[in-house]
C-alpha cells in the first residue's frame, strides 16, 4: 500500500510545489524513503504512506499529520540530530536522517501508551497538588515526570553542522504575509517609491490561494491569480521579498524580528532577520480553529489546509475516502477537490445551517457528495489510526457511524493577530465573525485581509491596496487621494464573511484535544474552571494549554470559546490570552549562530600567546592570565619579587581630558581634590556612585594648562565618558575626553632590577632622584619612540609603566625583553600580577569591592577629600554619610591558622551561626611562605587576631579557620617602591 | 648589542603573505596581496594619521590642511584628508590618501592614529555584506556623500564613512572602530562578504578607487 501511495503522486497538477522529476531519498526509522525536491519532510512522509508521526507528550497516544504550517507538535522529529524539529515546516534534503522522538518502543507500539489509561490520575494541575507531601517524595515524582514526559532528547556532546547568517534590513513598510492582500498592500507601497519587504512563512507567496484551482471572477482560478500577483511582485524592484521566513516578534519603532530557513541553493541554512522598518502590514490571514470532539487527535484526522494542500500542492491524495466536517466553504471546496482527483468523500457534515456558497452546494450536489447541514464529528473511531466516525447533529439527538480512512475536521478559522497584539493593537470579540478583530491599532501598523474577516478576492486585493497605502502615508507620503479611491473600492468589495462560532461537538466522554502538545482536553477547562480558575490566562497556565511548541496558535481561540461557553454568565464575550514572542518556535542557533564573539585584543596578543600565555576573556579583552601550566604561577611571582618580570596592561582605560573646565569636572567625578594636581605627578584617584560605593580607580595626571591624562580599571573604561558626561550635563562646561584606551598599550616593568632594564632602552636620567616614585615622565626609547613613563607600585616592587603608542607596542616590547634577557626577564599574567598585589594590600574593585562596598569599607576613605563641597562631589554626600555607620562589611587581611593548609578558595562565605562575610582573594604568598587572604566581613570581625570560620563548598560542615591580621602582608612601609 | 629596526604594526593582519609591501615611514604597507580578485575588496587603512577634534569653537578652528564640515553627519575631503563632523563640538579627521601630511597644528587636536582601525571596503555588493552586519540605514533619509554614521557594526561602536551610495554598482566606505576590536571585526567583514566575493586587498585597490573622486583639492 504504501509504495502504491508513492506511486500515485499526481505529478501534473498545476499548482504542485515539487519537482517530479527530482527525487531524493531520506533515511526515517532505518528505512530508506523516497520523495521529490520541494518536499517538507512531512509530506515525504505522508506521501511514503506514514501515518503516525509522533506519541503525545503526556498520555503517550498516537499522533499524525495535522497541520502543514508547525501549529502543534505532532510533526516534531529529530533530524539529523536536531531534536524537535518541525517536519511540517522543515524541506526535505536528499540523505536526512529523520528519528521520531517521544517514543519507546515504536510509533505504532508504544509501551508507555497505558498512561492514556491514567489520565484519571492527571486532572488539571495535578503536578501542583500531588507528590509534595511529604517533601521528600517530590524529587522522586519530578523526576520520574521529567522522564516519563518532554518531547525530543538534547545531546549534550552533539554539535550541528548549521550554516547560520543574520541580516538587519532596513525599508520603509515591511508586510508580513504573503497572501493577495499582504502582495497587494506591498506593491501599493513600491508603486509610490518606497522601499517594501515582504516576509512570508512558507516557501512560496500567495498564501490560502497558492493552492485552490477554484476559478473566481474573470475565470482565472486562484493559483493562477495569484501566481501573476507574486510574479509582479517579485519583478518589482523596490521589493524584497522573504521566503520561508516566520515573524517571531514586533518590538517598539516597528523593528520585526524573523528567522528563514535557506535551501541548498542558500549560503546559510538559517538566518536571523531583523527589519528596522517606518511602517507595518500585517497580512498574516487565518488559521483553522481546531473541532472539538471526542478522539479528535486520531492520526487520519486533519484540517481543511492540510489535506488540501497534501493533494494540490504536494500531489498526493491523502486517503482513499473521506468524511468532511467542517464550518467554512473552504472545506466545501476541498471535498470537492478531492473528489475530482480520485479520493471518495462519504459525506460534508456542515456545522452551518446556513451561509453556505451556493455554488459549492451545486457542486457538491453534482458530485453526489452529501451536504448535511448542522451536523458534525461527535467521535472518532480507531486505536492507532481512524477507522470512522460518528457524526450527530449538533444538538446531538441523532448519529449516524461511517468508516473511515480520513477525516477533515474544522470547527472554522481564527485570525493570526499576534501580530497586533505584540505591536500594541487591542483585540475584541466580533459576533458577526466569530473573530477577535483588531480594535485599536497602535500609530504606523496597518492590517488588512483575511485577519480583517474578509474572503472574496476583491476584497483582499482592495484592502491590501488601503493597507499599503496607509502604511505609505505612515512613512510621510500625502496620500489622501489615492486612499479615499482605495476606501471606495474596499467598500464596494464584498465585506467580512459570517463565521463559525461553533466551540464543541456535541456528546460527553472521551478526550476532546483542546492542545495537542500539552495534551490539554475540554475536561481539563471545565476542571480548571470548578476550581475558581474563571477567565482563560489563569485557566492557561493552570492547565498548561497553549504553553506548548504550538506557542498557543491552535488553542489560542478555542480556549477562550470554551471557556465563554462554559460560564454562567449569558453576557460573557470571550477573551483572548495574552500573545508574547516568539510566535513560533524558533530555533536557538537562528539567535545564536549567526553572532560573532567580538572580543578585543592588546597589540601584545599574538607574544604573549607565542611565549606560552594562557588567554582569558576578560570583559571585552582578552588577557594572558599566567605563562606556564602551574595555576599558582609561582615562577612568575618569584621572578617579579626577586628579579624582573614583564606584564601587558594595555587593557586599562585612558582618557585625554582637556579645555577650560576640565579641572571642574575631574572634581565632581573623582572624591579627592582635583586641584591639588601637580603636572606630571601622578594622583591617585577613586571615582564613587551617587551610594558612595566606589565604582573605579586610577590615576590623574596634570600634563599641561587644562589638560590632563586619566586611567581607570579596564572595566569602566567602556562608561567612563558618559559617566563624565552624565554627571556634568547641566553645567555647560567646556571641556572634552578622548578615549585612548586602545591608543596606547601599557607595559609595566616590575621588579627589583626594573631600572636596569628601563635604563638600557632609554638614554634618560632615570634615577631615583631624577625620576621618583608616583612621577610620571616622557621618554624616548631607543632615541625615537616617544612613551609616557610612571612609576607607580601595584605589586609592591620597583616598577615602571611605560604608555606607548600601540603601533609601537610590538617593537618596544621586543626592546624591554631583549634589554632584560641577561637579566632573566619573566613574563607575568594576571594570576601573578593578583597574587602580587595582595601581599601588598592593594584591591581590585570587583575582587575586594561588590555593589555595596563604599570608600571606606575597603581603606580606602583617605582619597576622599572631606572639605570639598560634597553636594558637588558625586557621591560626597553618602560618603560622609557612611563614614562611621555601623554594621557594614570591612576589608581585612587573614592569614590560615596552619599555615601549611592551602588557600581558601575565593568567594568561600565566612560565618558562625550565620554567614558573617566572605573571603575576596586568597592565595599562597611566596613571599612569607604561608596563604594569606582579603575578606570583607562584618565590622564586629575587624580587630586583629579575630578567628574567622571559612566555610568551603563541599566541606561538609568542617570550617577552617583563619586569624584576621593586619595588611598589607608584604613590605608594609613600602620601601620596596620607592628604591 | 644588535638593534632591529623600529617598525609600527597595523591592528589588521589577513591571513596571507602580502606580495608587495612598501615601508612608509614605520609603517609597513602592503600595496597588493595575491588573488586579490575582481572586488569588493577590504582593504587596510589603520596606517594613516587620524586626528580627533574637539572644540566649543569648532567652526572657528582653521587647521591647516583639514577641511571640517558644518554639519554633523557631513564629511568633507581635501588633500587627501578626510574629514567627518561627528556633533556640534566634535570632528574625527583621517588620512586616507596622497602623500603623508603633516599632524595638524591646534592644541584641540588629539592623535588617535594608534587608537582606531580604519578598514577601507571597495567595489560593488557593500550594502549586502554590511546588512548582516548592521542596522545602519545607509539609503535612507537620503544624504550627500560623503557621509558618516555612528553606530554598531558586528555589535562593536563603529563610525562609517560613505562615499557613494552603496546601492551603486561600485562604490567604497571606510569602517573605523577601536584598534583591539580589528581582529574581530576583519573576521566579521569577510566573513559577511564572502557570499559576495571579498576578500582582502592591498593599498593600491583603494587608491585606484580614490583616484576616481576629487580628494586632493585644496583645503579652502
Amino acid at each position: 500500500m504504501k509504495r502504491n501511495l508513492l506511486m500515485n503522486r499526481l505529478e501534473h497538477l498545476p499548482t504542485l510545489r515539487i519537482q517530479p522529476r527530482q527525487t531524493l531519498t531520506i533515511r526515517y526509522n532505518g528505512k530508506n524513503l523516497r520523495g521529490y525536491a520541494g518536499d517538507t519532510v512531512a509530506s515525504l512522509l505522508y506521501g511514503c504512506g506514514e501515518r503516525i508521526f509522533s506519541r503525545s507528550l503526556k498520555y503517550r497516544r498516537p499522533r499524525g499529520l495535522y497541520s502543514l504550517d508547525g501549529e502543534c507538535s505532532n510533526a516534531m522529529m529529530s533530524v539529523d540530530g536536531w531534536p524537535n524539529t518541525n517536519a511540517e515546516t522543515t524541506p526535505a534534503r536528499h540523505g536526512m536522517v529523520v528519528t521520531p522522538q517521544n517514543v519507546v518502543g515504536s510509533l505504532e507500539w508504544d509501551p508507555m501508551g497505558w498512561m492514556d489509561h491514567l489520565a484519571f490520575v492527571m486532572p488539571a494541575g495535578f503536578y501542583y497538588k500531588l507528590f509534595h507531601k511529604p517533601a521528600r517524595l517530590w524529587p522522586l515524582a519530578i523526576k520520574g515526570i521529567r522522564q516519563a514526559a518532554g518531547l525530543g532528547k538534547l545531546q549534550p556532546e552533539a554539535t550541528f553542522d548549521c550554516r547560520c547568517d543574520a541580516i538587519y534590513p532596513n525599508t520603509d513598510v515591511c508586510v508580513v504575509g504573503g497572501g493577495p492582500a499582504g502582495m497587494s498592500a506591498a506593491l501599493a507601497a513600491a508603486e509610490n517609491g518606497l522601499r517594501v519587504v515582504l516576509l512570508e512563512a512558507r516557501p512560496h507567496l500567495g498564501g490560502f490561494c497558492d493552492y485552490r484551482v477554484r476559478a473566481e471572477k474573470g475565470g482565472m482560478p486562484l493559483y493562477q491569480w495569484v501566481g501573476a500577483l507574486a510574479d509582479e511582485v517579485r519583478a518589482t524592484e523596490n521589493i524584497r521579498v522573504l521566503t520561508h521566513a516566520p515573524v517571531v516578534g514586533v518590538y517598539p519603532d516597528q523593528r520585526i524580528t524573523a528567522f528563514q530557513r535557506g535551501s541548498a541553493a542558500d549560503v546559510f541554512d538559517l538566518r536571523y532577520i531583523e527589519i528596522a522598518a517606518t511602517s507595518v502590514v500585517v497580512a498574516t490571514g487565518c488559521i483553522e480553529r481546531p473541532l472539538l470532539f471526542a478522539s479528535n487527535d486520531r492520526p487520519g484526522i486533519m484540517q481543511i489546509g492540510c489535506a488540501h494542500r497534501l493533494l494540490h500542492t504536494y500531489g498526493i491524495r491523502p486517503a482513499a475516502n473521506a468524511v468532511f466536517s467542517v464550518a467554512h466553504d473552504l472545506g466545501l471546496e476541498a471535498a470537492i477537490d478531492m473528489h475530482d482527483q480520485g479520493v471518495t468523500v462519504h459525506c460534508v457534515a456542515d456545522a452551518r445551517e446556513d451561509g453556505q456558497d451556493p455554488q459549492m452546494l451545486s457542486a457538491l450536489a453534482q458530485r453526489g457528495i452529501p451536504h448535511w447541514r448542522g451536523w458534525v464529528a461527535q467521535v472518532a473511531h480507531g486505536r492507532r489510526q481512524l477507522r470512522g466516525v460518528t457524526l450527530s447533529n449538533l444538538t446531538g439527538t441523532f448519529k449516524k457511524r461511517i468508516g473511515c480512512e480520513l477525516l477533515v475536521a474544522s470547527a472554522g478559522l481564527t485570525p493570526l493577530t499576534g501580530l497586533v497584539t505584540l505591536a500594541g493593537g487591542a483585540l475584541a470579540f466580533d459576533h458577526h465573525t466569530g473573530f477577535f478583530l483588531p480594535q485599536r491599532l497602535p500609530p504606523a501598523v496597518q492590517v488588512c485581509g483575511r485577519i480583517r474577516g474578509l474572503h472574496d478576492p476583491s476584497s483582499l486585493s482592495a484592502d491590501g491596496t488601503l493597507a499599503g497605502l496607509r502604511a505609505a502615508a505612515d512613512c510621510g507620503l500625502n496620500l489622501n487621494r489615492e486612499i479615499a479611491r482605495a476606501e471606495a473600492a474596499g467598500a464596494a468589495a464584498p465585506g467580512a464573511v459570517r463565521g463559525s462560532k461553533l466551540a464543541m461537538a456535541p456528546g460527553k466522554g472521551g478526550k476532546a484535544f483542546l492542545c495537542f502538545d500539552e495534551d490539554g482536553t475540554v475536561k481539563h477547562v471545565q476542571q480548571a474552571m470548578a476550581q475558581g480558575f474563571d477567565v482563560p490566562e489563569l485557566i492557561k497556565r493552570f492547565t498548561s494549554i497553549g504553553t506548548g511548541p504550538g506557542q498557543g496558535g491552535m488553542p489560542g481561540h478555542n480556549l477562550p470559546l470554551v471557556v465563554a461557553h462554559s460560564q454562567a454568565s449569558p453576557d460573557s464575550d470571550p477573551q483572548p490570552t495574552t500573545i508574547r514572542p516568539p510566535l513560533v518556535a524558533t530555533p536557538i542557533a537562528a539567535y545564536a549562530g549567526g553572532k560573532h564573539d567580538m572580543a578585543k585584543r592588546t597589540p601584545m596578543h599574538a607574544e604573549q600567546l607565542t611565549a606560552g600565555g594562557r588567554m582569558e576573556r576578560v570583559g571585552e579583552w582578552y588577557r594572558a592570565r599566567r605563562f606556564g601550566a602551574d595555576p599558582g604561577a609561582q615562577d612568575e611571582i618569584i621572578g617579579v619579587r626577586t628579579n624582573v618580570g614583564l606584564l601587558d596592561a594595555s587593557t586599562l582605560g585612558k582618557f585625554r581630558i582637556f579645555g577650560p573646565d576640565a579641572v571642574k569636572a575631574l572634581q565632581r567625578v573623582y572624591v579627592g581634590d582635583m586641584t591639588r594636581t601637580v603636572p606630571f605627578r601622578t594622583k591617585y584617584a577613586a571615582m564613587c556612585n551617587e551610594d558612595g560605593c566606589v565604582i573605579d580607580d586610577g590615576v590623574v595626571i596634570q600634563t599641561g594648562e587644562n589638560d590632563y591624562y586619566i586611567t581607570t580599571s579596564t572595566g569602566r573604561a567602556g562608561q567612563t565618558v558618559e559617566w563624565f558626561r552624565y554627571h556634568t550635563r547641566y553645567d555647560s562646561w567646556d571641556y572634552h575626553m578622548v578615549n585612548l584606551t586602545d591608543a596606547f598599550g601599557v607595559i609595566n616593568i616590575a621588579g627589583p632590577n626594573a631600572r636596569q632594564v628601563l635604563a638600557a632602552v632609554t638614554d634618560a636620567d632615570i634615577s631615583n632622584e631624577a625620576f621618583a616614585f608616583s612621577t610620571c615622565r616622557d621618554l624616548l626609547l631607543r632615541g625615537d619612540v616617544p612613551v609616557r613613563a610612571m612609576r607607580l607600585g601595584f605589586v609592591g616592587e620597583l616598577s615602571y609603566e611605560l604608555h606607548v603608542p600601540a603601533s609601537y607596542m610590538a617593537a618596544v616590547w621586543q626592546m624591554v625583553e631583549t634589554a632584560g634577557q641577561s637579566l632573566g626577564i619573566v613574563h607575568f599574567g594576571l594570576e601573578a600580577q593578583s597574587t602580587l598585589r595582595m601581599e601588598k594590600g592593594h584591591v581590585i574593585l570587583g575582587s575586594e569591592s561588590e555593589q555595596r562596598t563604599t570608600l571606606h569599607d575597603i581603606g580606602l576613605g583617605f582619597l576622599w577629600c572631606r572639605t570639598k563641597p560634597e553636594a558637588k562631589t558625586v557621591g560626597g554626600a553618602a560618603l560622609r554619610h557612611t563614614a562611621d555607620q555601623p554594621g557594614r562589611l570591612k576589608l581585612v587581611g587573614f592569614k590560615m591558622e596552619d599555615p601549611r593548609s592551602r588557600a581558601p578558595r575565593d568567594g568561600s562565605p565566612i560565618v558562625d551561626a550565620r554567614i558573617r562575610g566572605y573571603v575576596c582573594t586568597a592565595r599562597f604568598s611566596h613571599a612569607l611562605q604561608e596563604p594569606v587572604g582579603m575578606a570583607l566581613v562584618d565590622d564586629d570581625l575587624v580587630r586583629p587576631n579575630t578567628r574567622l570560620g571559612i566555610y568551603e563548598d563541599g566541606c561538609n560542615g568542617t570550617l577552617r579557620h583563619a586569624m584576621v591580621v593586619p595588611m598589607p602582608f608584604y613590605d608594609p612601609k613600602g620601601l620596596r617602591m620607592r628604591m | 648589542m644588535e638593534t632591529a629596526p623600529i617598525e609600527r604594526s597595523s591592528p589588521v593582519s589577513f591571513a596571507m603573505a602580502p606580495e608587495q609591501l612598501v615601508l612608509r615611514g614605520d609603517w609597513p604597507v602592503v600595496l597588493r596581496y595575491p588573488h586579490e580578485g575582481a572586488g569588493p575588496w577590504l582593504v587596510d587603512l589603520s596606517h594613516g594619521g587620524k586626528w580627533d577634534f574637539q572644540s566649543a569653537a569648532l567652526d572657528r578652528l582653521a587647521p591647516r590642511g583639514v577641511v571640517l564640515p558644518e554639519r554633523p553627519g557631513a564629511c568633507a575631503c581635501a588633500q587627501g584628508i578626510l574629514c567627518s563632523r561627528l556633533n556640534p563640538t566634535q570632528a574625527v579627521a583621517w588620512h586616507i590618501a596622497g602623500p603623508v601630511p603633516s599632524p595638524p597644528d591646534t592644541c584641540d587636536v588629539t592623535d588617535v592614529t594608534d587608537a582606531v582601525a580604519l578598514l577601507g571596503l571597495v567595489g560593488p555588493k557593500l550594502l549586502p555584506t554590511l546588512e548582516k552586519l548592521t542596522a545602519l540605514d545607509f539609503v535612507k533619509p537620503a544624504r550627500a556623500a560623503p557621509f558618516i554614521l555612528q553606530g554598531p557594526v558586528a555589535h562593536v561602536p563603529s563610525r562609517v564613512v560613505c562615499f557613494a551610495t552603496p546601492t551603486a554598482a561600485a562604490s567604497a566606505l571606510i569602517i573605523s572602530c577601536a584598534r583591539g576590536y580589528a581582529r574581530d571585526m576583519v573576521d566579521a567583514l569577510l566573513e559577511a562578504g564572502k557570499e559576495f566575493g571579498l576578500r582582502p586587498a592591498g593599498e593600491l585597490a583603494w587608491t585606484a578607487w580614490i583616484d576616481t573622486i576629487d580628494y586632493k583639492k585644496e583645503a579652502a
